[in-house]
Order: structure tokens, then sequence, then C-alpha cells
């Protein structure tokens, strides 16, 4: 039973898009930001739609060119 | 808080719109809440909701009557048809609008040392993990355990037409367990919470497993106790229990909106006994860290200490500005709102029975026989008699002075001013709880406090015969 957290860089105006599409697949996964203005965000990933979820993240890069970063150093540790 | 004017040069020209029918008072609140909600049940994630809102509210005030309106849309021009409208609601008045100025009001604090917004989604899931995880391994007869995280991070900003003008930045962070336990038909909950005006420090070390422990020792101690005894009894009220009795019996009644309107046991009282010289009450939003706390108010008034009953005599009742208008007295800096769509009213913060002289475990030895009360539940009061009646949720017996068999089901019934006068000892320890206040349809966080109290003889309702 673990959930994932992936951690990504997003141009600013993409933001509130992404996160209406991510949260139309009710239950896949949960965007998170953690300032508005820094372009980061925290994809949170329950058990068991891992798959589902990475399936979309690749097609939401093509459209919005997001990028897969590590967890930003001044995010607190899990 | 961000925003893309500046408040203080949009302020002047916004409130001398709000008051350019008349009014005698107008006032600006803007508000920005970021904020994280993770409910996990039967083990599972079962909502995460994350979400900004953001907006404003005017108020103008007209020969003491309220007009109110708000917006989402945080721009001088939405703020200026805002006042146009809410304006519509007043006529004569002083029409006075001076120049923001910084208030007294302290600046906010310096932040939480931990700020949630900075700790990613998968941290608070995993705090939440580890409450559920402790809780089912605490005990196996625990069969169901629901958790519950929630931040929030409020910035706010307060102008007003005398040229007052305050911020705060207020950072909440709580953690919530209810465990269920069953043994047969038998199903009994325990809950415990933790958090205050604080972030994310208020769970560090083992916190959520020892909050999921007492939540789960809560619900074995009812799955295993009897039922409670009825009738007149000594009720010892430990520290532990917080300050629900004080909350609700006292501090409602105190509030001067209340008295105002006719509606408190408290009306036209002050200098009077309402209360043992053993008792003193007092409301304060200065605690550090405390649910109820906050730098200045939501009408931009500091935060204070007042103290409501001293050594039990009645001194003073709670204010926000409109009520200290009516009564010719100071706001004390309790008035409060939900949210920029609410308009301010006399609210609570930290309310709390100062702690006396007793050792508490003094107090329980030199009671022969009695209940004893380590968590108290909901339950309601009237205020216009001071009558209550409350759940308790965690309540032992007290045998030849000592804490003996868990008791369930019990309830206390009373009279807010005659339990007053009637409590004998005052521990000198002193337990915080935590909530949620609801008044007029509007939410506000905050805490409450007492020492062990006894008071000597309270109607207790149960099924057990005395």
């Amino acid at each position: 039973m673990t959930e994932t957290s992936r951690f990504f860089r997003i141009p600013l105006e993409h933001i509130g898009y992404v996160r209406a599409i991510v949260e139309g697949y009710e239950g896949l996964a949960q965007v998170y930001s953690r300032e508005r203005d820094r372009g980061e965000i925290e994809l949170f990933i329950p058990s068991g739609r891992a798959a589902e979820a990475a399936a979309l993240v690749e097609r939401l890069a093509r459209e919005t060119g997001w990028v897969e970063i590590a967890r930003p150093p001044d995010w607190d540790l899990p | 808080m961000k925003l893309d004017f500046d408040p203080a040069a949009a302020a002047p020209a916004v409130l001398r719109a709000a008051l350019a029918r008349g009014g005698d008072f107008a006032e600006l609140y803007l508000e920005d809440v970021v904020h994280t909600a993770v409910t996990l049940d039967a083990a599972r994630i079962e909502r995460i909701t994350t979400g900004v809102d953001r907006g404003a509210g005017i108020r103008v005030l007209h020969r003491l009557k309220t007009a109110y309106g708000y917006t989402s849309e945080l721009s001088p021009r939405a703020l200026i048809e805002l006042a146009g409208a809410v304006a519509q609601a007043a006529r004569g008045g002083l029409k006075a609008v001076h120049p923001p100025e910084r208030s007294a009001a302290p600046p906010p604090s310096a932040g939480p040392r931990r700020d949630p917004l900075a700790a990613p989604l998968g941290l608070k899931v995993a705090l939440c993990r580890r409450a559920d995880a402790r809780a089912r391994a605490w005990e196996k007869r625990i069969h169901q355990v629901t958790v519950r995280y929630g931040d929030a991070r409020r910035a706010v900003v307060c102008m007003n037409s005398l040229g007052e003008w305050a911020q705060d930045d207020r950072v909440q962070t709580l953690l919530s367990v209810t465990a269920v336990a069953g043994a047969g038909a038998e199903i009994t909950t325990g809950y415990e919470s933790i958090g205050g005006a604080c972030g994310l420090e208020v769970l560090d070390g083992d916190t959520p497993e020892r909050v999921a422990e007492v939540a789960s020792r809560r619900a074995m101690a009812n799955l295993l106790a009897r039922p409670a005894p009825a009738g007149r009894m000594p009720v010892v009220l430990a520290a532990s229990a917080g300050g629900t009795m004080v909350h609700e019996a006292v501090g409602h009644g105190l509030e001067a909106d209340l008295i105002a309107d006719g509606l408190s046991i408290y009306q036209g009282m002050i200098g009077q006994v309402v209360g043992t010289p053993l008792l003193t009450v007092l409301d304060d939003a200065t605690l550090p860290g405390r649910r109820g706390s906050f730098s200045c108010d939501d009408e931009g008034t500091p935060a204070q200490r007042t103290v409501l009953i001293e050594n039990g005599v009645l001194r003073g009742y709670l204010h926000d500005r409109l009520s200290a208008w009516k009564a010719g007295a100071r706001s004390t800096g309790n008035g409060r709102r939900e949210s920029f769509r609410c308009r301010p009213i006399v609210r609570m913060s930290n309310t709390m029975i100062a702690p006396g002289d007793d050792d508490p475990e003094d107090i329980v030895r030199s009671t022969e026989r009695g209940l004893f009360v380590r968590q108290m539940g909901g339950g309601q009061v009237e205020t216009v008699s001071g009558n209550f009646v409350f759940e308790v949720t965690e309540g032992y017996l007290i045998e030849k002075g000592a804490v003996s068999d868990p008791v369930r089901g019990a309830t206390l019934t009373g009279n807010g001013p005659e339990v007053l006068r009637g409590i004998d000892r005052v521990g000198r320890d002193l337990g915080f709880g935590i909530g949620t206040c609801g008044k007029d349809g509007q939410s506000v966080a905050v805490a409450d406090a007492q020492p062990t109290l006894r008071i000597p003889e309270l109607v207790v309702g149960g099924r057990q015969g005395t």
C-alpha cells in the first residue's frame, strides 16, 4: 500500500490546465503546487494507479512541456 | 499576500466609494488562503483536497447597522464596484476616510518552523499512514481507523476608514484520529487530535503515533467500560478534559453580542460575583502557537489577553468593534470571521480557566467517590439560563480516592453560574483542548483550557443507579 510522489517543472501558464485534466481522472492523482509562481508541482499518485498515471504524465509532457525533476531540495523530506 | 496591486494605495478610493452615500465606518478585508486536507479511512486515502481561496469583503456600518458584501475578484476596479453595491445600504453618517496607516498590531509572527506549504503531499499522507498503522497495531480489537490531516496558511489584510491598517499571516496544522473498537455487537469509538496556529513542527517526532494511541486507548476504555452511574455526585474534570465546559458554559455567555441581545445570563453582571474566588477565566489570543491565536483579529485589532472573570468577579465581556461601539467599550480583539465571505462577529480565541494552587493528584485523593472525566465530548448550552448538558467521552469512577474502572455513556447536566460558584478545588496544572467553534453559520479555530477541577455536586446522567 504505497503511494508515490513525482515532481515536475511546468510552464506557469499550464498549471491550471494540468490540474483540471488530472482532477478529471478522479482518484488517479493529486496535483499539489507549493508556490504559484515557482512552476514546480508534485503529482501524488495513490497505490495501484502508477501505470495509468505514467501514461497520463507522458501525454501531458507532450502537450505542456512539463519536465520531471527530482524533489526540490527545499521541499520537506517525507 | 501577493496581489497585482498595492492595497494601501487602492484602499482610500474603495473606502470612499463604500461611504459615498453615507455611513459611519467602512472596512476592506482581503484574504488569501492556501489549504490542504487529507482523509485516510479504512486504510485507504479517501480524499485529498488542496486549493486556494482568495477574496475581499467590504463592510459599512451605518447607525450601528451592518451592510456587507464580498467578491473573489481582487482588483481595484472590482473592489470599487463592490463598495458601490454595499454603499446602497447606508445613508447619512460621517463619510470620513482617513489614509491607511499601520496599526498597533504586532507584525505577523516569523512563521512556522516547518511551513506545511513547503512540504510535499507525500509527507502529509505519510503522517496519516503512521497514525493509522499505530492505531491498528495498538490493539487487535481496533478494527476501523479514520485519520484526518489539515493545514492552511491564511494571509489577511484589514484597512478601514479610520486609517487603521493591519495584516496577519496565520498557519494552522491539525491531525486527528478516530479509532473504532469492536467486540461482538459492542462498538465504541475514541478520538484524539492535535494542532495549533503553527506548522508541521506540531507533528514532530512520534506525535502521530501518540495521537493514534490515545484515540485507541479511549476506544478500548469505552469498550471495556461499564455503564456510567446516574445521580448527583462529585465530578473531577482532569486538565486533559480540555476546556469544553468553560468555552460552552461560560465563554459564549460572555460574548457581548449575545449580551446586547439579552441572550446571556451574564447580562448586567459586571462587577458582580459569578463564581468561587478560586476562579479566574481568561481569553488570550496572544499565546504562541495555540489554535485560537493570531496577531490581530479580522478587524485589525491587536490580539490581547482579556480577563473575563477574576477571582470569581465578572470583569468584562468579549467585544468586536461593533459590539464595543454599541456598549461604549473598546474592542477586545475578538472580531473574527470564517472567511472573506462573512462579516466579523464576536468570537472566542483561546479561552481558559487559570490554574490554581492544588495538587491534581490530591484533588482525586480527597474525593471519596465520584466521576473522573478525562475527556469531554460535545454538548449544548442555553446561554439565556446557563443550563448545559455535555457528553463524557472518557470517564472513570473515583472510588476511595482513586481513579478506578472506566464508565461509558455519562453526561453532565448543570447550570454554568452554579457550577462556577460550586468549584471547590482548582489544580495547578493546565490542559488544552482544540476545536472549531460554530456560531451564526461561521466556523473558526479555537482552543480552550482548564486545570484539574472539582465540582462537589453535579448531575451525572448514566444507566446505573447510584
